[in-house]
């Protein structure tokens, strides 16, 4: 691994060119750096993802509170949640949060597949469309 | 009948339980929705597994963020974990509550005794030339740099963990970070870091089939989760402060206690 301290403080890789005034240019400080790049992409969309679905979350329960109802205790198909939530029914809010919520993992995954494809490396490319892909099989098995 | 507060306040107590004693919230909650509220117990599940994605998508983003997780190994590990939670999900929503109950309390056991827990990293944290990576320990500063021993047999304890996951809507981090740590060599941040990250996209394939099949009540997991997520942003301030062994203790018994109501609701079909 790189034993430059420059490689081991981990700042803003740019910030780290202009101090030292040399890129970081042996082939395992690329790798240092792309890997920071994935762990980027996972990071940011693990809180997005959250924020979005829990404010889902809140709107919906607020929504019931303020009409005085009772939330539901059973989800709406998968088809009806968007126009549930166009006529600003809560159920439509509740499970549009649920499923944000359930989606972001599986959206990590994605995002990684274009992260490993950025970086070219192919075996964590097939690695990791595998993981996507047994997720799928179990959104299509897993119907009731 | 409960309050969405009540439900709520349920949540926030797993949330801080976990966060405090390094678990999911899940092997908390569901004797608690199931034992304090009587709902039934494939309810219990797709609350908590909702729960679990929750905590894992949250702490997750902090672990990736500090460079903990061993990104890498978490996906391939991913392979076996989704398919054990494919299986483990299929299985949940088709056999008899009671046996679900009865799996439930033997896990449970098997978490009382797991809990006395190993802290330290195991001596074989080294380079192998496997998947080697490092992180800078955030107490001393320092690089560790470490590579996988044993893969083929974290692969079949991951498929495991999916399963029982899949099975329970718990995080199955119980069975993986041992083996991480002890088997595997990882150092222990890096086994708990991974293994949490891992939980994710492992209870959301579960958590699929759960939703299409009505096991998911918004009116509990909703009030639930966001329990779970405050929770355990106060129970990880206050863990630290709070590591005694007598916590530890309190709560073995406290999860033998949920066995023993487990087994008992297993083998007198009582709901």
């Amino acid at each position: 691994m790189a034993e430059s301290p420059q490689d081991q403080i981990h700042v803003n890789p740019n910030l780290n060119d202009l101090v030292s005034g040399i890129s970081e240019t042996t082939q395992q400080a690329q790798v240092l750096r792309e890997q920071r790049d994935v762990n980027g992409v996972v990071h940011q969309m693990l809180i997005i993802g959250l924020g979005i679905s829990t404010s889902l979350m809140v709107f919906g329960l607020a929504l019931d509170l303020f009409f005085h109802r009772v939330p539901p205790t059973v989800v709406p198909n998968l088809g009806d949640v968007f126009s549930r939530m166009l006529e600003l029914r809560p159920s439509g809010f509740l499970a549009a949060g649920l499923l944000v919520l359930i989606i972001t993992p599986v959206l990590r995954v994605v995002g990684s597949i274009f992260a490993f494809l950025y970086e070219r490396d192919y075996l964590y490319v097939g690695i990791t469309m595998l993981v996507l892909i047994i997720v799928i099989v179990s959104m299509i098995l897993g119907k009731g | 009948m409960l309050t969405l507060f009540e439900i709520f306040l349920i949540g926030v107590g797993a949330g801080m339980l976990g966060a405090m004693l390094g678990i999911g919230g899940g092997v908390i909650l569901i004797p608690l929705l199931t034992g304090l509220i009587g709902l039934p117990i494939k309810t219990a599940i797709g609350a908590s597994i909702v729960s679990v994605i929750a905590t894992s998508s949250a702490a997750g983003a902090v672990y990736v963020g500090r460079g903990l997780t061993h990104t890498r190994l978490s996906m391939t590990l991913e392979i076996a974990t989704t398919l054990g939670a494919l299986a483990g999900g299929i299985t949940a929503v088709l056999i008899n509550p009671n046996l679900l109950a009865g799996i439930f309390g033997i896990v449970l056991v098997y978490v009382a005794l797991s809990l006395r827990g190993i802290k330290k990293d195991s001596d074989r944290v080294e380079e192998t030339g496997f998947l080697d990576t490092s992180y800078i320990d955030p107490l001393t500063g320092e690089p560790v740099k470490y590579g996988v021993h044993h893969f083929p047999l974290g692969m079949a304890a991951s498929f495991v963990a999916g399963n029982i996951s899949g099975l329970l809507g718990i995080g199955g981090g119980v069975i993986k970070v041992p083996i991480m740590s002890l088997v595997m060599g990882l150092p222990m941040r890096a086994a708990i870091a991974t293994s949490n990250f891992m939980i994710g996209i492992t209870a959301a394939t579960s958590a699929i089939i759960y939703y299409q099949h009505g096991y998911i009540d918004p009116s509990i997991a909703i009030p639930t989760a966001l329990g779970v997520l405050l929770g355990a942003q106060i129970g990880s301030r206050l863990g630290s402060r709070v590591q005694s062994h007598r916590l530890k203790q309190i709560f073995q018994i406290l999860l033998l206690v949920f066995a023993a109501q487990m087994l008992f609701r297993a083998l007198t079909g009582a709901t």
